[in-house]
């Protein structure tokens, strides 16, 4: 009886609620990732030419533009996917649902710092008459290492969401209320993140090559944000943890 | 319920085990980051001479690039060192010991994000072709430059590692499982890592205060956790005091 109500009080929002607004929003990181990645950047920024991608940013500045905030906003669609996922996974196990908070933390913070880097060409290329310093391909260039910045910063940010995914495939895997084959899927991707990462700063002419494999261990994110927007969590399940977690903690 | 019972009491680690795991992945953090400070950039970045600098990052870029996935793994292994010293501390008080892990986290976030001005020197050295139309001394003074902003960085996330310091030792100091005096040391390892706030005072201070006290400091704490690891007897007692506290005010 005790416990019951306890955790009646616990769950404001049912698990299953809760598991489908995440699901929307990750959907929403995810959508927007690919639209900033190879919808903007993708189609803008052509490789190791800066004279060729600063005439793409100027003559597409709004779309440009578009990719930095849809990024940004998905960034902070981030914050209440890792909020809801720790109360998700605290049940599992509580220090780990925390190192995943944190792990996520860190990512979004340096993925959006990193955006600077994102956003410093069209200060450079657009910028005022104190540019007319530097001639138009010196700007162009400078803008073209901004863009190589990005992408640094970005794989920095990957390499804690590589072992982000760990733990969360760990959660996963043991959660009983999720499908155990998101959780191995998830860890694949992890190690997928953190080789590729590893790879662009060790041994860079390697990553061009190992790219398009690991592209595909990204299906986990995808199936885990359909799996959780359409069929949430099993919450009788998920509830059985939650009685078990605060009766080991009394 | 049984079963998930068993499973969530599987999860716990005892306080000794966590204490060890924590002191060698502080070592690991420690080691990995005096290799990319000391061995790597402190062999091959001379102060004031671009030309020198860039020279030897080019003569030895494996070591440069390793140099950073270091400093990378150094920021992994401290955002865990920070969550099981969080766990570990949270009996003794659990708003300092958030104050503190916070502080960590700043720290964390900030050294990665600093490693991508490690990372520009290369970005810039070894650009493309698109790079040709900035001579190679303004490219090099430009390499120098992000150097010097890496040592810049040093200073500010030295500053939330200073407060982490602090905080620790003062939670070691009111803790009934950990010697006292080793609260005395992080401190003052603490207080020398305020010398940071002015980094011309750090330059000159570093070999002889800074450098000894924060070896001192550390190095007790890791060699303690690693070898004694925590009284586990006294940490349940405290734990089990607090904890009933915390049910007598509801």
């Amino acid at each position: 009886m005790n416990a019951v109500v306890e955790i009646a009080a616990l769950e404001k929002t049912s698990p299953q609620l809760q598991a489908r607004i995440a699901g929307g929003l990750y959907l929403i990181v995810i959508v927007g990732g690919i639209f900033a990645e190879v919808l903007v950047r993708g189609r803008l920024v052509v490789h190791a030419d800066a004279a060729a991608t600063a005439h793409n940013i100027m003559a597409h500045p709004m779309l440009y533009r578009w990719g930095f905030v849809v990024e940004l906003f998905y960034c902070v669609c981030n914050v209440p996917v890792t909020v809801i996922f720790y109360n998700l996974f605290k049940v599992v196990n509580r220090n780990l649902a925390l190192m995943m908070v944190i792990l996520d933390l860190v990512v979004n913070t340096i993925e959006s710092i990193s955006l600077l880097f994102h956003f410093a060409p069209l200060l450079l290329l657009q910028g005022g008459h104190y540019l007319s310093a530097f001639t138009a391909e010196q700007l162009q260039a400078a803008s073209y290492v901004s863009i190589e910045l990005f992408e640094h910063g970005f794989a920095i940010c990957l390499v804690f969401f590589g072992f982000d995914c760990l733990v969360m495939a760990y959660l996963i895997y043991r959660s009983t209320f999720l499908p155990r084959i998101l959780g191995a899927m998830l860890a694949i991707e992890g190690v997928g993140y953190l080789v590729n990462s590893f790879s662009l700063f060790l041994v860079p002419a390697l990553q061009p090559r190992i790219f398009p494999y690991f592209a595909v261990t990204a299906i986990a994110e995808i199936a885990l944000c359909l799996w959780l927007l359409v069929m949430g969590v099993n919450a009788e399940r998920w509830r059985e943890r939650a009685v078990a977690a605060k009766a080991f903690r009394a | 319920m049984s079963t998930a019972l068993i499973i969530e009491r599987g999860t716990q680690v005892s306080p000794r085990l966590k204490a060890r795991a924590a002191g060698l992945l502080y070592l690991i953090a420690g080691m990995t980051y005096s290799f990319a400070d000391g061995t790597v950039r402190g062999k091959l970045v001379v102060v004031g001479d671009a030309a020198a600098t860039a020279h030897n990052i080019l003569a030895h870029e494996s070591l440069y690039r390793l140099g950073f996935a270091a400093e990378l793994v150094s920021a992994v292994c401290y955002i865990i060192v920070t969550l099981l010293l969080y766990d570990m501390f949270r009996p003794v008080n659990r708003s300092a010991s958030l104050l503190a892990a916070f502080f960590s986290l700043a720290g964390c976030i900030t050294q990665a994000l600093s490693s991508l001005l490690h990372l520009a020197p290369l970005v810039i050295l070894k650009g493309g072709q698109y790079l040709s139309v900035f001579r190679v001394e303004q490219l090099q003074a430009a390499a120098l430059t992000f150097l010097q902003l890496r040592v810049m960085a040093t200073s500010i996330y030295m500053e939330f590692f200073g407060c982490y310091c602090l905080m620790i030792g003062y939670l070691i100091f009111k803790s009934k499982f950990m010697p006292r005096i080793l609260g005395v040391f992080m401190a003052i390892a603490g207080l020398s890592y305020q010398l940071f706030l002015s980094p011309p005072l750090a330059a000159r201070l570093f070999p002889s205060v800074i450098a000894p006290a924060g070896t001192l400091g550390e190095l007790s704490l890791i060699l303690w956790l690693l070898v004694m690891g925590i009284n586990a007897k006294r940490w349940n007692t405290q734990a089990g005091i607090n904890g009933q506290i915390a049910v007598a005010a509801g």
